[in-house]
Order: C-alpha cells, then sequence, then structure tokens
C-alpha cells in the first residue's frame, strides 16, 4: 500500500512554477527521500504534503485521502519536522509539548521526556532561546511523540553540526527499526540520508527527474577508472566515451561491464570499477558539469 | 473542538501577563481621587469615572494590538505552519486565536474594574453618559458587556485585516487602497444622504447593519484567508482581499440602496399626516408626515392635488420636533423653504406654475427657525435669521436689502407681505421693566423696497403688563391682534393705536381665538361637558353661541366665508377619522350640512399659525382626512368628495 500518493502535482507562485507535473509514490515502511538544489521545489512539495499548499494542478494523497480536504485527520497520523523550527518562541519546552499532546490521538509523553533528555535539551526554557540544535530536536521529539505512521521531515539536518546532524538521523533510525514508520524527508545532508533512505527521488527545476530504489539508482552509476594512455584505441567506439579526457561523467547505452569489456579487449590494460555515492550521482544528475571536478 | 480550545487556552496562557497587568492598572482609579489638584466632589464617581474609562481603553487597545499580531503576525513570520503541521482544522486555528484574543482583550477590560468594584462595591455614575455606561450599568450589564464584546470583535477583526495587507507587502495591498476608499466614499455619500434627511431611526439601523455586516464580510474573510490561503502569505493576503472587498461591496452597495429607499419615498408611502399645509390660493398643498417602514423618518411635500404631482421638499433637523414648513406666495404660485445641505441650510424656491427644478436664494442660511415670507408673487423672499432682516429677489438673484435688527435677549420676528414692494416686520420682545415687572411688547414696522433708505419705520405697537402670551395672531388687516396672556383673558387689541380694544368673554377653558377671513372672530372653547364656539364682531361684542354638549369638535376652516368645517365625535382621537363626522357649519345661521362619518378635517382647532392655509381661498378647508387613510377634497357646491391621495394606516 502507498502512504503517499503524489499526481501530476503542480504548483505555480504567480507566473513562476515551482513544482511542474511531479509524480511518485510512497510505499508504506519506505524511506523516501527527496533531494535537489535550494529552489528545486522541495519546501512547495512538502507543503502540498502537509496539505498547506493548495496546488495549482494534480493531488496529494496520505493514506489514500486528499490531503488537502482532509488534513485535519490525517495529520493526526503524521509526525512533521520542519525546515524552520516555528514553534512559538514564548513557550517553554514543557508547554509546546502539553499542547501537542491535547491535538493528537496517541502521544508517548515517556518517550518524549527521554528523548529531551537524551539531547540534552531543557524543557523549561522558552523555545525562542534553544540553539538551532536542540530547536530542531525538539521539533523530532515532537514529530516522533504521536506515534505517527509516517514522519515528514523538511531538511531537518539544515545548520546543524555533524553531531547533531548524526543524532537527528539516529533517532529517525531507531524510531524505524521499533514500529517501522515510513519516512519522507528533504536534505542537503546526502551522506546522511544513504544510510536511511531505500527510495530516492531528485528535483530539478521543480520536474522530478529521478525516482528509485537507492540501490537500483546506484547500480546504475558507477565510476570507472580507466588507466593512463591508450584512450583512443580502447574507448574508440564507444559513443561519447572517446571523448572523456581527463575525468568526466558520461552516459552510455552499452553498460558498465560492457564498456570495461570492450576497454580490456583492445588495451589489454584493465580498468577498475567502483560504486558512486549517492552525493556523487546527486552531483551527476542534478549539475553534470561539477562531475568534471578534478 | 479540540484544536479550538487548545489554540484559545494556549493564546490565552501565553498572554496571561496581560490580564496581570490589567489588574494592576485597575489600581490606578483608587489613587487618582488622592491625588493633590485632582477636582473635588464624589471620589467614588472619579473612580468609577476613572475605571470606566480605563475598562474602555484597555479592551479597544489590546483589541487593536492583539488583532493585528494573533494571526497576521504569525503568518508574516513564518510560524504559523505550526499549526498547520498538526491536527487541527483551519477553521479551529482561525477561530481559536481570535477568540484567544477576545477573551484576553474583553478579561483584561473587566479586570480594570475589579479593584474599583472592591473597594466601592459598585460602579456608579451620576454624570450624564451615554445609556450603555449609564448610571446604573452595574445592574444592566448586558448592555455594556454587548458593548465591550461588540468593540472588541469588530477592532480585533479589522485590526487583523489591516495587518494582514501591510505585512504581506505584495501588489494586493493597492487594490486593498482602492477598495477601501471607494467603499468609504460609497458608504459616506449614503450615511450624509440620510443624515441630511433626518431620517434617524434609519440611519441608526442602517449603521447597525452595517457595522454587523461589516464585521461579518471581516470574520467571513479571515476564516477563509485561514482554513484556505492556511500559511501561504500572498494566497492568504489575496483570498482575504476577495472575500473581504466582495463582501463589504456587497454591503456598502446594499446600505447605499438602503439609504436610496429610505429617502426614495412618494406622498403615498406616508403612514399618516404630520402636517397639511395648502396654499392660500390655487391647488399646491404642503405634506409631511411619517413615511412606511422608514422609522422617524417624516418626508415633506409639495403636493399638488389637481396633477397628482409632487416634489419632495427638505425636511427639519433632527433635534427639532417642528416642521420648518414652507411658504407660500399670496397667490399660490411659488413656494419656498430651507433644505439640509452640507454645513447648513439652503433656502430654495420653486415656481409651482412650471416644472422646473427650485432655485436657491442667495442668502446664506445657518439657522433653520428662520422666519420666511414670500411676496404675492413669489418673486421676494424675505427672511429674519439671527437679528438681520433680508430681502431677496429671486428672479434676478440679488439681494434687495439686508437690515440689522439689533438684539435683544428674548426677540422674535413675524415677517408679511403686505403688496409686492412693502412688507411689515412684528418685533416680539420679552423684558422686565426698571421696576422688575416683566413686559411684553409687539411693534410693528414697514419697510418700503421702493424708498431706498432701506430702514424699517415703526408704525405701529401694543405693550401689556406680564409675561409672553400663549400665543397670539395678527388678523387680516395686518393691524388687529388677538392673544391669550398668561394670565387667562383673551385679548383684541390694536397694533397701529396700541390699544386694548376688547377683553373677548370666557365660555370655557382652553380658549383659542381666530380671525375670519372678514375680520370677524371665533372662539373655540372647550370644558368637560363639551365644546363651545362663539362667533365675535369685529371689536369682540358676542355674536352667537354654538354649543355641541358631549362631543369632542375638530374645528378646521372656512371653506366660504362664514362656513366652516368641522367635525365632532362622541369620542375619538384626532389621529384617527374614524368615529368623527364631518359637516359644514354656517357661522350666521347656525345650520349645520352634513359632509360625511368618519372624516376630519386637516385644519385642526382653529390652527392660528398660518391663516392664509385657513382661508376660504385656500384649498386647506377643504381638506379632510378618510377613515382608510385617504386624503379627500371637498367640494362645497356639490358636497363630492374627490379623494387626492390614498397613504398606508400604520
Amino acid at each position: 500500500m502507498s502512504l503517499i500518493e503524489v499526481t501530476s502535482l503542480t504548483v505555480r507562485y504567480g507566473g513562476r512554477t515551482a513544482l511542474d507535473g511531479v509524480a511518485f509514490t510512497v510505499p508504506e515502511g519506505a524511506v523516501y527521500a527527496l533531494l535537489g538544489r535550494n529552489g528545486a521545489g522541495k519546501s512547495s512539495l512538502v507543503r502540498c504534503l502537509l496539505g498547506a499548499q493548495r496546488p495549482a494542478a494534480g493531488s496529494v494523497r496520505l493514506f489514500g485521502r486528499d490531503i488537502w480536504r482532509r488534513r485535519a485527520s490525517i495529520l493526526s497520523e503524521v509526525g512533521v519536522v520542519p525546515e524552520e523550527p516555528d514553534a512559538p518562541p514564548a513557550m517553554t519546552v514543557r508547554q509546546i509539548a502539553a499542547f501537542c499532546a491535547r491535538l493528537y490521538p496517541r502521544w508517548d509523553a515517556a518517550r518524549v521526556d527521554d528523548r529531551l533528555r537524551r539531547f540534552g535539551v531543557p524543557t523549561d526554557v522558552p523555545f525562542g532561546r534553544l540553539s538551532k540544535g536542540q530547536k530542531g530536536q525538539v521539533s523530532l521529539t515532537l514529530a516522533l511523540a504521536p506515534q505517527p505512521r509516517l514522519v515528514i521531515l523538511d531538511d531537518p539536518t539544515l545548520g546543524l553540526d555533524p553531531l547533531a546532524r548524526r543524532a537527528v538521523f539516529e533517532e529517525l533510525i531507531v524510531d524505524l527499526a521499533d514500529r517501522g514508520t515510513t519516512v519522507f524527508l528533504t536534505s542537503h545532508d546526502l551522506a546522511g540520508v544513504e544510510g536511511i533512505a531505500d527510495r530516492v527521488g531528485v528535483l530539478r527545476d521543480g520536474r522530478l527527474i529521478v525516482d528509485e530504489e537507492l540501490e537500483s539508482l546506484k547500480g546504475r552509476f558507477r565510476r570507472i577508472r580507466f588507466p593512463a594512455g591508450g584512450e583512443e584505441g580502447g574507448l574508440g567506439g564507444l559513443g561519447g566515451l572517446a571523448a572523456l579526457v581527463p575525468m568526466s561523467v558520461a552516459r552510455s547505452a552499452w553498460g558498465t561491464e560492457a564498456v570495461v569489456a570492450r576497454w580490456d579487449e583492445r588495451t589489454a590494460r584493465g580498468a577498475e570499477i567502483s560504486a558512486l555515492t549517492l552525493e556523487e550521482i546527486f552531483f551527476a544528475v542534478v549539475d553534470p558539469a561539477a562531475g568534471e571536478r578534478p | 473542538m479540540k484544536g479550538f480550545l487548545a489554540l484559545l487556552v494556549r493564546e490565552v496562557a501565553e498572554r496571561w501577563l496581560l490580564l496581570a497587568g490589567a489588574v494592576a492598572v485597575g489600581f490606578f482609579p483608587l489613587l487618582v481621587p488622592l491625588l493633590p489638584g485632582v477636582p473635588g466632589g464624589s471620589s467614588v464617581e472619579t473612580r468609577a469615572g476613572i475605571a470606566l474609562a480605563l475598562c474602555l481603553t484597555v479592551n479597544v487597545v489590546l483589541a487593536v494590538i492583539l488583532g493585528a499580531s494573533v494571526i497576521a503576525g504569525e503568518l508574516a513570520e513564518r510560524r504559523l505552519g505550526f499549526y498547520f503541521s498538526r491536527p487541527v482544522a483551519g477553521w479551529a486555528v482561525w477561530a481559536g486565536k481570535l477568540a484567544g484574543a477576545a477573551v484576553l482583550s474583553i478579561g483584561a477590560a473587566l479586570l480594570v474594574l475589579l479593584p474599583t468594584l472592591v473597594v466601592d462595591h459598585r460602579i456608579e455614575l451620576n454624570t450624564p453618559m451615554p445609556w450603555w455606561i449609564g448610571s446604573a450599568w452595574i445592574g444592566r450589564v448586558p448592555p455594556f458587556a454587548g458593548v465591550l464584546v461588540s468593540v472588541c470583535l469588530l477592532l480585533l477583526l479589522l485590526s487583523h485585516l489591516v495587518s494582514t495587507m501591510v505585512r504581506s507587502r505584495s501588489p494586493w495591498l493597492l487594490l486593498d487602497l482602492a477598495a477601501a476608499l471607494t467603499a468609504a466614499a460609497l458608504f459616506w455619500s449614503s450615511r450624509q444622504t440620510l443624515a441630511n434627511a433626518r431620517a434617524v431611526d434609519a440611519l441608526g439601523w442602517g449603521l447597525a447593519a452595517f457595522t454587523i455586516l461589516l464585521a461579518a464580510a471581516a470574520a467571513l474573510a479571515s476564516a477563509i484567508q485561514v482554513t484556505c490561503g492556511r500559511t501561504d502569505a500572498r494566497r492568504s493576503h489575496r483570498l482575504l482581499s476577495l472575500v473581504f472587498w466582495s463582501g463589504l461591496g456587497v454591503v456598502t452597495a446594499g446600505f447605499a440602496v438602503y439609504a436610496h429607499w429610505v429617502v426614495d419615498v412618494s406622498p403615498a408611502d406616508l403612514q399618516s399626516f404630520e402636517a397639511v399645509l395648502a396654499a392660500p390660493s390655487g391647488p399646491w398643498v404642503g405634506l409631511r408626515g411619517p413615511a412606511l417602514r422608514r422609522g422617524n423618518y417624516f418626508p415633506s411635500f409639495l403636493f399638488d392635488t389637481t396633477s397628482g404631482r409632487a416634489f419632495k421638499i427638505g425636511t427639519s433637523p433632527a433635534d427639532r420636533f417642528w416642521w420648518q414648513q414652507p411658504v407660500f406666495s399670496a397667490d399660490g404660485s411659488h413656494a419656498a423653504w430651507l433644505e439640509v445641505v452640507a454645513g447648513g441650510y439652503e433656502l430654495r424656491a420653486l415656481d409651482l406654475s412650471r416644472t422646473g427644478r427650485p432655485v436657491a436664494s442667495t442668502v446664506s442660511f445657518a439657522d433653520w427657525s428662520a422666519r420666511l415670507a414670500l411676496s404675492p408673487r413669489g418673486r421676494l423672499l424675505a427672511a429674519v435669521q439671527g437679528s438681520v432682516l433680508t430681502v431677496d429677489d429671486l428672479e434676478a438673484r440679488r439681494l434687495v436689502a439686508s437690515i440689522p435688527l439689533g438684539a435683544t435677549d428674548d426677540q422674535r420676528f413675524q415677517v408679511r407681505f403686505l403688496d409686492d414692494r412693502h412688507l411689515r416686520l412684528y418685533e416680539e420682545v420679552s423684558e422686565r421693566s426698571p421696576g422688575g415687572a416683566p413686559v411684553w411688547r409687539l411693534s410693528a414696522f414697514d419697510l418700503d423696497l421702493d424708498a431706498g433708505h432701506g430702514r424699517l419705520i415703526r408704525t405701529g405697537g401694543i405693550e401689556l403688563p406680564g409675561g409672553r402670551p400663549y400665543y397670539w395672531t395678527i388678523g387680516p388687516d395686518g393691524w388687529r391682534l388677538v392673544l391669550r396672556s398668561q394670565s387667562g383673558p383673551i385679548l383684541l387689541a390694536d397694533l397701529r393705536t396700541g390699544t386694548l380694544v376688547a377683553t373677548l368673554p370666557r365660555c370655557g377653558v382652553g380658549s383659542l381665538a381666530v380671525f375670519l377671513a372678514d375680520g370677524r372672530l371665533l372662539l373655540d372653547q372647550r370644558s368637560a361637558g363639551g365644546a363651545m364656539l362663539c362667533l365675535l364682531d369685529r371689536d369682540g361684542a358676542e355674536l352667537r353661541r354654538m354649543s355641541f354638549p358631549g362631543l369632542r369638535v375638530a374645528v378646521g376652516g372656512e371653506v366660504q366665508p362664514g362656513r366652516l368645517a368641522m367635525a365632532t365625535a362622541p369620542q375619538g382621537s384626532l389621529a384617527d377619522p374614524a368615529g368623527w363626522s364631518a359637516f359644514l357649519l354656517d357661522l350666521d345661521t347656525g345650520q349645520r350640512v352634513s359632509i360625511g362619518p368618519d372624516l376630519l378635517p386637516t385644519l385642526r382647532d382653529l390652527t392660528p399659525f398660518d391663516r392664509g392655509a385657513a382661508s376660504p381661498q385656500s384649498i386647506g378647508p377643504r381638506l379632510f382626512l378618510k377613515k382608510g387613510g385617504e386624503l379627500v377634497l371637498l367640494d362645497p357646491a356639490t358636497g363630492h368628495l374627490r379623494t387626492l391621495l390614498h397613504i398606508y394606516r400604520g
């Protein structure tokens, strides 16, 4: 069953199109990471997922129900971590937790206390006085407290130090392990995402150009290291690969094994194949020119 | 509901210091009477006044501040998403936050009163105040609380509206400004329409409905803004503006239509006749009365009894209970009246023989109670306002004369034209003699417009001991005067010689005396046993008595010389023709000719104020009100009654 169904989603701000016909699904129990550069449309998509933004066209369904029409009831099963922590700054963490507890049918107060203690967040300090990292930790704690079936995280590690970033992802992993929660997140922390995501989407200029299982994606993108010399003869006839100097990203319909076999056959000098990181794949997909870095 | 309550409680809890602050402010009234230099008087009253003033101030200030911040502020600061990422319905976000603000605003206002209430056990003002603060407000909490709540909600919503618009900084703000100016202009125009017409009730109802609908439009717009615009500030603003200005447009247009409907009345819309004043001759009549379903709006008309043509004319100011009736020229060809305009009054005159528009005089009027007179053929208008007599040539549109009259403490004037070039001014003065006794003096001054000197020449007068008479009226010759003094007797005097001619016989209480067209006098005397009319000759000698035992009597005017229109009823109200029987009374013979049942003459009780309308040349004495709301005209030759107008009856 798909917990999230996004169909032909289009969002416009005046004459600018932020999302253009985006469609994807997220099955129950999956961890879906949506990647994209700033301004690619990630936050607009998250707002649509939360029913805070009405799309110009298309629809978003969570748990099979239209989020725009049934937002309040649907969100009782959804935990949300916003990009910018937006809790009332004058309220203490304890007050915020008490306020939120009234709104959800389930609320695990013990785990809230436990998480806040583990994070080291003071509960009697106004939210506005907490550090950015602490605010993020509070947001995550509140998002997980109602034991949601779905957690939506909008760049939860933005501006956090490496330790705090790791804490966020570890907390998610623990929750996933405990309850099998479905997760949809956007992030620029590709290393962190790579550790937990099992499906990845990439937005570029409002269009979803990648929507694929992470393993499948990584299988399609490989690094081939050719020994120096012999490029002319070795790559000739392999499409655009003949022009690769000294390092670049290219697409080929041949497949990495075929390319390497051909190279080996022609030059008798072994080429080396290795996997790409998600970050490298992201660069390759979103900005091919970035792959030409030495 | 759970979300609504959670939001409400959160708003109040977050700003509870406001409530504590209000209690602290509430101690201020207790300290003020102790301060040096504070005027004396009742400390209780001083405290109550200050406490109530602070209460209202706190209510207003908090409503404005909270209205501008609870939703609009969080939307602009991108913190509204906190609620929209929770299972809280949009309406609950809107209602919960506004309700929280209202509770804070009203609660704080009431808490300001608390210390004073604890110390004095009451909050009471003897100084005249608006009804909703009045001295017994504590016994009438609902109206006071209603005002607090209404003011708070309206200000909350309007403040939220303005704040959202300004904070969004979107191009829609220009549309908002344009729409606000258009709505304000239309509203003011409609308001002035009702205010100038002195339709005070209708204006009050209209303003109340406008305010309620304004608040409803603001509430609907802000609710849709939050529930549909959610966290998108620009979309929120767009929705807010679309809904609010559409709603306000409908409300303002409705108010304009209502204002137009109120004043767009014809004589047939009158519920009753407060006054029917016929021209001294010709078919025109001045009508005034309350209009159907329009509260205390009393429109006035000039009505042509021949053609049915009507012309609506100015009405009296709301603070005056009498009608500033139009004046007619003696030939019935012209009428003049005062019209309420911005900043004062304007005198307008109309040639009744044509269908043109009225012309305005060159004289400006600041005083509604100016005395007016038209020359016999309507070309000149004499007016006394303040202590200046002006004569205006309406045709040439120039001022012919302007004469200062001097001023006394208690001075009244009447003016009438003797012919087209001569007019007479009557000056009435009440003062005390050097010995301290009250004296009343009436003087006559004539003005010859052809003489060129522009001076009033005193031509007669009389001085009588005692205060101002109950009434006085000048006879058709311009010299004879009948008055009823405060000490009781009815006197006949001659202004030209300055002498008393006669003390008229009394045959009852509550007497009135008027001149008939030929200079004779008629006394209308009432007593518990019935009514009696006494016909007197020109010098006050009794000629005939006609009694109407056990009957109520309504005396009209002379239909023909010596023939008086009257009606009698065993019981009955002068407001309703039902039960009255009308007849013509021949004053010389006492013979009565029946006109019909359920009829009342429109001229009543020998009203002494304008004898022209009661003269035989006028149709005034021939006008009757008929049961069922008809204005009918008697043909004295045939006795036939012609219906002129059928009005609605209450």
